[in-house]
Formats: C-alpha cells, sequence, structure tokens
C-alpha cells in the first residue's frame, strides 16, 4: 500500500532531489511538489490517489481547466483540444480532470506526461479559442452579406430541420427561400467547417428538396486537398475567398436564386 | 480626459455586483462569475472558482474588463507559488501587482506573477476568504450572490475524496497488462 514515505522515495528516484510530496488528505490524496510552475508563479498541479489494487491515478483533479476557465469560457472545442494533448501523452480528460490510472512503477513517466499537457493546456486553448471567434466573425459576415443581398424575410439563418431534429444539431448557416430556388450557404472558414457543412448536406438534404447547396470559403485554398475535391463536388463554390470578391459573391447568389 | 486609474485606484473604487452567472458545464469545479460596476461606469467581472475534490483550492479575482487585466487574485491552498525572487511557498496567497506597479494603470491582458502568502492557519475556506476579498476590492453585493458562495462551501465540503474507486481511466480492454502509459509521439 502507498505511504508518503514510499512515494517520496519514488519521486526521489526519478526527479530532482526538491520534489517534495505533501499529504492532503492522508492515504487518498497526495500533491507532489516539482519545480515545475505556471507563468503566474503558480505550481503545475500534480496529484496521486491511490488505488485499492495497488495501482495509482495520476490527475490534475481539474486544476488545469479550473486555471484556464479565469481568463477564457471552456467551450467543447477547448476541452476536445486539450484531451487529444492529454490522450497523446496517456491521459484522459473525465469530469473535467485530467489523469491516468498507472502500475506504481509507471508513475515517473506518467508524472512528466501530466507536467507536459498542463504546460501546453494555456496556449493551446487560447489558439482554440481565437480559431472559434474567427470563424464566428466570418460566418456572420457571409449571413450579412446574404441579408443584405435577399432581406431577412427570405434569409434564414441557422436553418435546422425543425420537424427530424428540433435541437438543430445540424444546421445550415444561412437559407434563402422565396425564389425560383431554395439556395443552402455554408460559410467555410476552415477544413472543420467545410467537412462539417458537407456532413449537414446529408443530414439536412431530403428537408430542402431541390435546393443548391453553396459554399463561400474563408480561404479555399487553406483547406486540405481532399477536404477541396469533396465541398467541390457536394457545393458550388462561389469564390475562392470572400474577402476582394463580395460584389462577385452577391451576384452568383443572384444568379443562383433566379 | 481623465487619466486612466492606477491598479491601486481601481482596486479602492467602490463596486457593486449583481449579476451572477454559473456554468452548469461537466468540470471539476464549481464556478461563478459576478458582474460588477463602479459609480463611473468601470465595469469589472469578479471570477470565483473551487475545485470540487479539494474545496481548499479556490480561487477569487477581479477583472478589469477594459483590456481584460487581472489586478487581484486571491487564492486558496492549491500548493505552491514561486515568485521571481525565488521565494517559494506552500498555502493560501495573493496575486497583486508588485510595488511601483499598484501606482500604473493596469497592462492590458496581465496577470500578476507576484504573490504574498496569507498567513491563516487554518487554511482559509472559500466563504472565509470572499469575505475578504470583498473588503479588498470595496465590492459589496446583492445577497444572493452571497447565498451563491455558501452554496458551493456547503456543497463541497461533503465531498470526501476517499481510495480512487472511479474506473474511467481502466483500459483494460484494449491494453495489455502491465503495459503502462500508453507513450504519446
Amino acid at each position: 500500500m502507498m505511504t508518503t514515505e514510499s512515494l517520496t522515495q519514488a519521486l526521489r528516484k526519478g526527479l530532482d532531489p526538491s520534489a517534495m510530496v505533501r499529504v492532503r488528505r492522508p492515504g487518498s490524496l497526495y500533491q507532489l511538489n516539482l519545480p515545475a510552475f505556471h507563468e503566474d508563479g503558480d505550481a503545475v498541479g500534480i496529484f496521486v490517489r491511490p488505488k485499492r489494487d495497488g495501482r495509482v491515478t495520476v490527475t490534475d483533479l481539474g486544476t488545469t481547466f479550473m486555471r484556464l476557465s479565469y481568463g477564457i469560457a471552456i467551450t467543447d472545442a477547448i476541452m476536445s483540444q486539450v484531451d487529444s494533448v492529454a490522450q497523446a501523452n496517456g491521459f484522459a480528460v473525465h469530469d473535467g480532470e485530467i489523469r491516468s490510472t498507472v502500475d506504481q512503477h509507471d508513475l515517473m513517466p506518467a508524472l512528466f506526461g501530466l507536467m507536459q499537457i498542463e504546460t501546453l493546456a494555456e496556449p493551446i486553448a487560447h489558439e482554440t479559442r481565437r480559431h472559434e471567434r474567427v470563424s464566428l466573425e466570418f460566418r456572420q459576415s457571409v449571413v450579412d452579406l446574404v441579408i443584405g443581398v435577399f432581406g431577412s424575410e427570405r434569409a434564414v439563418p441557422s436553418f435546422h430541420d425543425a420537424a427530424n431534429d428540433p435541437d438543430g444539431h445540424a444546421s445550415v448557416d444561412v437559407v434563402v427561400h422565396g425564389g425560383a430556388r431554395t439556395l443552402a450557404i455554408a460559410a467555410v472558414s476552415s477544413t472543420l467547417s467545410a467537412e462539417t457543412a458537407i456532413g449537414t448536406k446529408f443530414l439536412i438534404g431530403p428537408a430542402l428538396d431541390r435546393a443548391r447547396w453553396l459554399a463561400v470559403p474563408r480561404d479555399f485554398n487553406a483547406l486540405t486537398n481532399r477536404t477541396r475535391s469533396r465541398l467541390l463536388r457536394e457545393y458550388d463554390v462561389l469564390a475562392s475567398t470572400l474577402a476582394g470578391n463580395a460584389d462577385i459573391v452577391r451576384a452568383k447568389l443572384i444568379d443562383q436564386a433566379a | 480626459m481623465s487619466d486612466p486609474k492606477t491598479v491601486a485606484e481601481l482596486l479602492a473604487l467602490p463596486k457593486r455586483g449583481t449579476a451572477i452567472r454559473q456554468v452548469a458545464k461537466r468540470l471539476g469545479h464549481a464556478q461563478l462569475n459576478v458582474s460588477a460596476e463602479a459609480a463611473d461606469g468601470t465595469k469589472f467581472l469578479v471570477f470565483v472558482r473551487v475545485l470540487k475534490l479539494l474545496p481548499e483550492n479556490f480561487s477569487i479575482g477581479l477583472v478589469l474588463i477594459e483590456g481584460n487585466a487581472v489586478l487581484l487574485r486571491m487564492n486558496g491552498d492549491h500548493g505552491q507559488h514561486g515568485n521571481e525572487d525565488g521565494d517559494t511557498f506552500d498555502g493560501p496567497h495573493i496575486h497583486q501587482p508588485n510595488g511601483e506597479q499598484m501606482a500604473l494603470p493596469p497592462v492590458a491582458g496581465s496577470k500578476p506573477r507576484f504573490a504574498v502568502r496569507v498567513p491563516t492557519p487554518p487554511p482559509p475556506s472559500v466563504r472565509v476568504s470572499w469575505g475578504a476579498f470583498k473588503e479588498m476590492v470595496a465590492l459589496r453585493v446583492d445577497q444572493k450572490v452571497d447565498h451563491k458562495i455558501d452554496e458551493i462551501y456547503k456543497e463541497l465540503a461533503q465531498i470526501d475524496i476517499g481510495l480512487d474507486d472511479d474506473d474511467c481511466d481502466d483500459h483494460d480492454d484494449h491494453r495489455e497488462p502491465d503495459a503502462g502509459p500508453a507513450k504519446g509521439p
């Protein structure tokens, strides 16, 4: 069974002699004081919890996401990105806690893995947030352009199939009704949003019978080769990029609706 | 146009906290955000975070909305803190701008690295620290905010973190016995 002494000895074999073990809950929760600090001077949060079968769980106890939440909202995308890094290091995110259960002789690699994850989490979260903001801003610019052409009565943002998908899990960025043809328009800011748009067409296609599926990319050439091919198969791509081509896109929209 | 306020002036500026927002996501901490505003219209955010499995690990912070600068952050006993001068210590502490930085306007996006110890044995709870925090930053809040903090404190005080019986990260179904942790790239 793990004790403070046995855990301290195990640490000192592989780490700096200054590494220390602090008992947070006797017999069930230990905190490791390692010489690893965040930018604000707070130590990286590393905890060890013994299991009944002799293994140990190495965990951040939820401190990583708690720290991130001081400055940004923790979105699903951020959790997913941090989880990807966690998994690459042998960990996983469960209810906001980054953890891994290992045999005691695998304690050291697990500790290093968690230190790595915690160090990477903040830049990853901020980069993910930046991408999300860019995506949202681009989508809004496309929606505004379409409404500008057709008016808010005909152009419906975030269209979903209310009958079969009441929660709107799959939605088209903007649908234009009332012309000779219905237009289903996707704002494509990234490879991810392109693939999402392709999937949306399969899901919502039946609800928008005979619609023309149009894509307005932020930068078509920035998409992966594979995604570019798939997007071209499923959508009419109105321009390689919206920037500098707004008038061309407007003209094509009017043409497509006729 | 008046000169921008210094950190010290912003901390001392009387504020009133009203709207609160809790997030119901599945995270390992309890979370509360309080919008606060001074009489001159200066807007702030107060955040409160409490770790569910170790409630003495909490954080209460005051953020100036314009520029998103953290003016002060009160931490419970989350572990060690190391100041730039090499002073390292365990236990509750307060992050705040150091010395002459208090007499300057806050820098956009800043988070104070310097921290002072809070010598309060036993380590304070979020409930006790909330009262001290409000005084430090001249914050008055609606009673419902105090009640929310109390609710969080009472709920988390009941959690007993015993041995880890959770098998959520057992990977025995796709890993060889004694294989150790999956190696990353």
